[in-house]
């Protein structure tokens, strides 16, 4: 979720006169949530590293031009979004997974318990597979709609956070979502049964 | 399992997947290598630039000069290379004559038949705006006295 705009705010000021300090700080704050996106949309963590690498180097050069219209979060969010997109369309489709391990604690998560419980191919597939047929289901989406899938389900933004970063209405958002459902439910369909 | 409710609970479980902290200790080293990297090889001309605007914020309110002073010096180099560049020569440009059908040549030189001395030229007619109160008198009729 976004962070105080307040505190970004000086830290912004700070890195445009160039305090690269101020910039470090920005960068460890944002990484995580942006590696994610990254890492949702691509599935494969080498790409995942140069194309973040490049997010924030295209951001540093850029924070000049930067208004503060929206938030840095929001503002840094769609270089990564664009960014993203632009490599997946030249990337070969046919790139194999490079897949980051899956946390432990998944195994304590309420919801993956209850799905467990209720579906034989959920708890017998193991996390490994499980984690396996989830990426391979996201990347048989079109680009654009696993951007909101990744923002939306898994990363919890807000539609209208998600119009914004894309530059589309909210309904647009929402189509693409229920779409998107709908290919990952029949992708994921035997293996839930 | 048709509730796409179950689906977006799978998508959920893909929060768990992560690189680990010491990851991102290492991409954060890593860009601040490239960064630094970047920064030391900055382009001359990018240098040049910044010490430039630095020496005119130095100058302080002598720096308003500047743009008076380049656009002069842009002037005088101009005409003295307009000076030194000599004469035009302009193409003999070919008309047909659309009576005669003939091609007729055009000098480039303009010719003026000038007074013998002790000769007097006929003066040009007056146009009727020039009359009355707000008349030039013949004697300061030209462009140099009309200002």
């Amino acid at each position: 979720m976004p962070r105080k705009p307040d505190e970004d705010r000086e830290l912004v000021s700070r890195a445009r006169e160039g305090d690269t300090a101020a910039f470090d700080e920005l960068v460890e704050k944002y990484t995580p949530r942006l590696y994610g996106l990254v890492y949702h949309m691509t599935s494969n963590h080498e790409d995942t590293h140069d194309v973040l690498q490049e997010v924030f180097a295209k951001a540093y050069r850029s924070l000049k031009r930067f208004r503060g219209k929206s938030t840095f979060y929001t503002w840094i969010y769609s270089i990564a979004t664009n960014m993203t997109l632009n490599f997946l369309k030249k990337r070969n489709r046919r790139k194999s997974l490079s897949l980051d391990d899956v946390d432990l604690a998944i195994e304590n998560d309420k919801e993956f318990v209850e799905l467990a419980s209720r579906s034989d191919p959920v708890r017998e597939a193991g996390i490994s597979e499980l984690q396996e047929r989830l990426n391979e289901a996201m990347q048989r989406l079109s680009e654009d709609h696993r951007a909101v899938v990744t923002m939306f389900d898994i990363q919890g933004l807000p539609h209208a956070e998600i119009s914004r970063i894309l530059g589309v209405s909210e309904g647009t958002v929402r189509s693409r979502l229920h779409y998107a459902h709908r290919q990952l439910q029949a992708h994921l369909e035997d293996f839930v049964k | 399992m048709d509730d796409p409710s179950d689906i977006q609970r799978l998508l959920r479980l893909k929060r768990y997947e992560t690189p680990g902290e010491r990851y991102y200790e290492f991409f954060q080293e890593q860009f601040r290598d490239r960064q630094r990297a970047e920064l030391l090889h900055r382009s001359s001309l990018d240098i040049f630039r910044e010490r430039l605007a630095l020496w005119i914020s130095e100058m302080g309110p002598l720096k308003w000069a500047i743009p008076t002073v380049a656009s002069t010096a842009a002037i005088a180099l101009f005409f003295t290379m307009a000076h030194f560049a000599g004469p035009v020569e302009e193409p003999l440009v070919s008309h047909e004559d659309s009576s005669s059908g003939d091609a007729i040549e055009f000098s480039p030189l303009i010719q003026i038949d000038l007074p013998q001395t002790g000769e007097t030229m006929p003066a040009p007619p007056v146009r009727e705006e020039f009359t009355g109160n707000k008349v030039l008198r013949a004697s300061l009729r030209g462009p140099l006295y009309e200002f």
